[in-house]
């Protein structure tokens, strides 16, 4: 095996072709309406062709020489991954007090307060993960990057906050 | 006519949409100078901000960001060596060696006017060639409009750097992506999983944001990580650019506009190829070439008019037949659709106001660029002193926001979550993000016009070469695709080279 990272492209397209196969039962054919191709041609079509890309990745992986993949050192992929979780979390995290605060009967609780705050928690710990030490300095950003989202976008050009 | 574009015009001028564009150029300078933003990104997490806006305003907006983050990437590629954007990359072969000379005041007025020019002529050419082309598009049926979205797959396939194999796989994802939702014809749901917020099809501003926003963060935060992004050191020099320095470069400025406004034209090619092409016919064309890549203007000249000239282009085959030129026109084409307006041929009959309004709304983009670039350069190339540990998680907010506006849906969190995960990935393994997005728009009128062309024919697969037009654009097409197969096999013959030389090295 000359190249693992074209080898697992290769074994991830032809995964992902399984599982469009496995849903393209659940669609129907042509009839009357659609004339000869029905709402299912074009999805084939994609997945034939991925699945013969996919194994010439894997062919390519297997017995061709290609670019080296540059993974970050463990250190460092550690802290994307922990940043990277940190954002998924930040995400939860505006949609469950998104729900919770929708309950109040408060037109501000109701539209800001879920992205503020989830806002202000996500930077608390971003910041520091990112290497910044000084509290004064991520309590500042914390603080005024929300605020200034809010004001802009609810405020001044009235679109809706998560 | 005339007076649908005196209005636009007035429009175009009126103080909301004169203060949409500053601050639209404004921007787009810092997200072009600031390395891990993008101009793709910046047109992204701008967009929600227009939903509320008339569609001039909106678009003196977003084209003002557009043109500035092309021309906003000079700053950094010849200031600090990186460069901000793609588009700049060519101008970093210049740049650096200018600046280093103690001429970076030159450098930056040279790429000023440059992105200037390259923007206007862009300008004059979607005022002139687009009405055209729009009239000729109006005799396209559904067979020519496949051929076009074919011919605009067949160049997105061939976006991957490294293999085409891994091209055609984002290409393909993106394909099937489209398809899930709404069947075109029929209106039954496929390829939903059953999951509710995927029955009216995968949002497109979400896909964008994960794919183009969130992993560009991603891919900055590990570069700062591996402390592999350097230290800013900003040293602007005072002596500025001469007449005769303008006047030497005039048909260096005319012949590299008129390369970015054809590679704008072509989909899916990019400023970053206009750049390198007008880079290197100029340098063939000069009579110092032995000068290049030591610091000479004529290269900064070139690879800026050609890079901003994209700009007007991209947005010719956006707005007359609906196809867009590049990722950037992509997000426009939505920021259409939400206003209302459809691109395409019947646009120029439909909407002429808003269409000469957005001519007019890029012209005014450029001046505001020029401005900008040589009065503000300064004060402006400050924000590159900004930590990228406070700058990055504080754009992921704004990604959040950018996900949420255009449904209002919390679903689409988490598919900005997911691309911005799977973007990343991508990136890693060097499967390139453009023809997943490109395709994701692409495909859907290549699917509907497909199959509209054969209820009408009564299943005639013929009719698609029987028309001349698209015999045409279908010949072009395998051309293309054929070219891509030459392209590939001598870049795997040359891969396979190097790499039996390497192996006899170690012996």
């Amino acid at each position: 095996m000359k190249n693992r990272t074209d080898v697992a492209i290769g074994v991830t397209t032809l995964f992902l072709c399984c599982i469009g196969t496995y849903e393209l039962y659940s669609i129907g054919g042509a009839d009357s309406t659609t004339g000869h191709l029905g709402p299912d041609s074009f999805p084939k079509v994609i997945l034939t062709l991925l699945f013969l890309l996919g194994c010439a990745q894997i062919w390519q992986g297997v017995f061709h020489h290609s670019h080296k993949h540059y993974w970050p050192d463990a250190a460092t992929g550690k802290k994307i991954t922990l940043f990277l979780l940190w954002f998924i979390l930040y995400c939860g995290l505006v949609i469950t007090l998104g729900a919770w605060f929708s309950t109040f009967d408060n037109f501000y609780l109701q539209h800001n307060a879920a992205f503020s705050l989830s806002t202000f928690i996500f930077l608390t710990g971003a910041l520091p993960l990112c290497g910044r030490r000084r509290v004064l300095e991520i309590l500042l950003v914390s603080v005024t990057v929300p605020a200034a989202i809010v004001l802009s976008f609810s405020g001044f050009f009235q679109i809706n906050l998560p | 006519m005339w007076i649908d574009v005196i209005t636009a015009i007035g429009t175009a001028l009126s103080p909301e949409c004169l203060l949409a564009n500053a601050i639209g150029v404004a921007l787009g300078i810092v997200f072009g100078a600031l390395p891990g933003l993008t101009a793709t990104m910046g047109v992204a997490l701008l967009m929600p901000l227009t939903f509320n806006m008339p569609t001039t305003e909106a678009f003196s907006a977003l084209l003002g960001m557009y043109c500035g983050a092309i021309y906003g990437g000079s700053i950094t590629a010849i200031l600090v060596g990186t460069p901000g954007t793609v588009a700049a990359a060519a101008t970093m072969l210049e740049g650096p060696a200018l600046t280093a000379r103690g001429e970076s005041k030159k450098a930056l007025d040279m790429a000023t006017i440059a992105s200037f020019i390259g923007g206007i002529f862009s300008c004059i050419a979607l005022m002139t060639v687009a009405p055209l082309l729009a009239k000729a598009a109006t005799a396209f049926g559904a067979e020519e409009y496949f051929a076009v979205a074919m011919f605009g797959m067949a160049v997105v396939a061939s976006l991957s750097a490294s293999s085409i194999i891994k091209g055609g796989i984002a290409a393909l994802i993106g394909m099937y992506l489209s398809t899930i939702g709404g069947d075109p014809m029929s209106g039954e749901l496929r390829n939903t999983y059953d999951i509710m917020g995927l029955y009216g099809g995968l949002p497109v501003v979400p896909v964008l944001v994960g794919l183009f926003a969130v992993s560009q963060i991603l891919v900055t935060m590990e570069q700062y990580f591996t402390k592999t992004t350097g230290t800013v050191k900003l040293e602007i020099s005072r002596i500025g650019l001469s007449w005769k320095d303008l006047w030497i470069n005039k048909f260096n400025f005319i012949r590299s506009s008129i390369i970015g406004i054809v590679v704008g034209i072509i989909p899916a090619t990019g400023v970053g190829t206009a750049s390198y092409i007008a880079y290197s016919t100029a340098k063939r064309a000069s009579k110092t070439p032995e000068q290049y890549g030591k610091g000479i203007l004529e290269g900064i000249a070139a690879t800026e008019s050609s890079n901003n000239a994209v700009t007007g282009g991209a947005l010719i085959p956006l707005l007359t037949l609906g196809v867009p030129g590049d990722i950037v026109t992509a997000i426009m084409l939505g920021a259409l659709m939400i206003q209302g307006v459809v691109p395409g041929p019947m646009l120029f009959q439909n909407n002429p106001q808003e269409v000469y309004g957005i001519f007019s709304a890029l012209a005014v983009s450029n001046v505001f660029m020029l401005v900008m670039g040589l009065l503000a350069v300064r004060p402006l190339s400050k924000v590159l002193l900004i930590p990228t540990a406070v700058l990055m998680p504080a754009v992921m907010a704004l990604c959040i926001v950018g996900g949420y506006a255009e449904n209002n849906s919390t679903f689409d969190l988490y598919i900005v979550a997911i691309f911005g995960v799977l973007g990343y990935l991508m990136h890693k393994v060097e499967i390139p993000q453009a023809p997943l997005l490109l395709s994701m728009i692409l495909a859907p009128i290549a699917e509907t016009n497909f199959r509209r062309a054969l209820v009408i024919s009564n299943n005639d697969y013929t009719v698609f070469v029987t028309k001349p037009i698209s015999l045409c654009i279908l010949l072009v097409t395998i051309g293309v695709v054929f070219k891509i197969f030459l392209d590939e096999c001598k870049l795997r013959r040359l891969r396979t080279e190097a790499a039996r030389a390497a192996g006899e090295d170690e012996d």
